[in-house]
C-alpha cells in the first residue's frame, strides 16, 4: 500500500514538472556538423526536455500550441543531427 | 419453414458482408512522361496473367508527378512475367488513373480493380502505411531518402485545417524491410 503511494506520489510530481530550457532558449540552439562528437549527448539532453513535458512520444495533434512548438523546435533539433551525422553528403550537390 | 427463410436471410446477408468492393478509376490518355515526376514509382501491385502472346503484367503503382501522388496503371506483354512486368513499369506505357468520373473524355476508360486504394491521409506516430500515404516534404532537399539506424527513411509532411486554422506538421516514415515492396512506419511527427 506504501509503495503503491510511492509510487503514484513520483508520477504526479513527474505530471507536472516543466523542462528545464525555456522554449527561447531552445530556439536559440543552432546545430552543424561539427556537433555531430556529441550527438548522443545532445539528443538524449532535448529527450529528456520532452519527456519533462510530456510530449515525447505524442502526435501533435494532441497537443496544446504552445507544447506543440516546444515539441516542434525539440525535434527539429533531434532530427537535424541524426540525419545530419548519418547521412554527411545529402545536402552535397 | 420458419428456419428456411431465416437460413436464406442470412446466407445472403454473409454473401453480402464478404463482397469485395472493386474501386473504380477514369484511366486517361495522359503521357506522364512529359510531366515533373518528383519519385521513382513507390507501392507496385501487380497483376499478372497468361496472355495469347504469353504473360500480361499489369501493375498499378504511385508517382509523386507535380504537386502530387498520382495512382498510374502500366501494362506489359511478354514471354515471361519478367519481360512482361519490366515492359509495364516503363513510364512511356504509363496512364494516370483518375477517381472516377466527374467528366468522360473521348479517350478516357473506367477500370475497376480489387488491389488496395492508397492515397494520402492523417497518419500518427506507429502507423504502418504504404510509401505514397504520406505527402513528399514541400522543401525539395529534404525529400531525399536518408538512413537512420541502418533503416531507409524519408521525411514529410502532413497539413491539417481543423479548427480553420491549417497546420503544417512534418515528421519521419523508415522503411520496414529491404523488400521492393516493403510498407513503411511513421517513427516520427511534429
Amino acid at each position: 500500500m506504501r509503495l503503491v503511494a510511492i509510487l503514484l506520489a513520483i508520477s504526479l510530481v513527474g505530471c507536472a514538472s516543466r523542462p528545464q530550457v525555456s522554449y527561447t532558449q531552445l530556439a536559440s540552439i543552432q546545430v552543424s556538423n561539427a556537433n555531430c562528437p556529441q550527438i548522443d549527448q545532445i539528443t538524449q539532453q532535448v529527450e529528456y526536455q520532452l519527456k519533462l513535458l510530456g510530449t515525447l512520444n505524442k502526435n501533435p495533434e494532441d497537443m496544446s500550441e504552445s507544447d506543440r512548438a516546444y515539441n516542434e523546435k525539440a525535434k527539429i533539433i533531434i532530427w537535424s543531427l541524426r540525419i545530419g551525422c548519418n547521412n554527411p553528403d545529402r545536402y552535397n550537390k | 419453414m420458419k428456419l428456411l427463410i431465416i437460413s436464406a436471410i442470412a446466407v445472403a446477408g454473409a454473401g453480402y458482408c464478404t463482397q469485395t468492393r472493386a474501386d473504380c478509376y477514369t484511366r486517361i490518355s495522359t503521357n506522364i512522361s512529359q510531366q515533373v515526376i518528383n519519385s521513382r514509382p513507390v507501392d507496385i501491385q501487380k497483376l499478372v496473367g497468361p496472355d495469347g502472346r504469353g504473360q500480361k503484367c499489369v501493375l498499378k503503382y504511385r508517382l509523386h508527378i507535380n504537386n502530387d501522388w498520382q495512382t498510374v496503371e502500366g501494362i506489359g506483354y511478354g514471354t515471361t512475367e519478367t519481360e512482361a512486368c519490366v515492359q509495364a513499369l516503363d513510364q512511356h506505357r504509363g496512364n494516370m488513373l483518375e477517381e472516377a468520373p466527374s467528366s468522360v473524355h473521348a479517350d478516357s476508360q473506367m477500370v475497376c480493380s480489387d488491389l488496395p486504394d492508397i492515397r494520402v491521409h492523417p497518419v500518427r506516430i506507429g502507423d504502418i502505411v504504404w510509401e505514397s500515404e504520406t505527402d513528399l516534404h514541400t522543401y525539395v532537399p529534404e525529400r531525399k531518402y536518408f538512413w537512420y539506424k541502418r533503416t531507409q527513411c524519408r521525411m514529410f509532411v502532413e497539413r491539417d485545417s481543423r479548427n480553420q486554422n491549417l497546420m503544417l506538421y512534418q515528421g519521419v516514415v523508415c522503411r520496414l524491410s529491404t523488400a521492393p515492396n516493403s510498407k513503411w512506419q511513421v517513427i516520427d511527427k511534429y
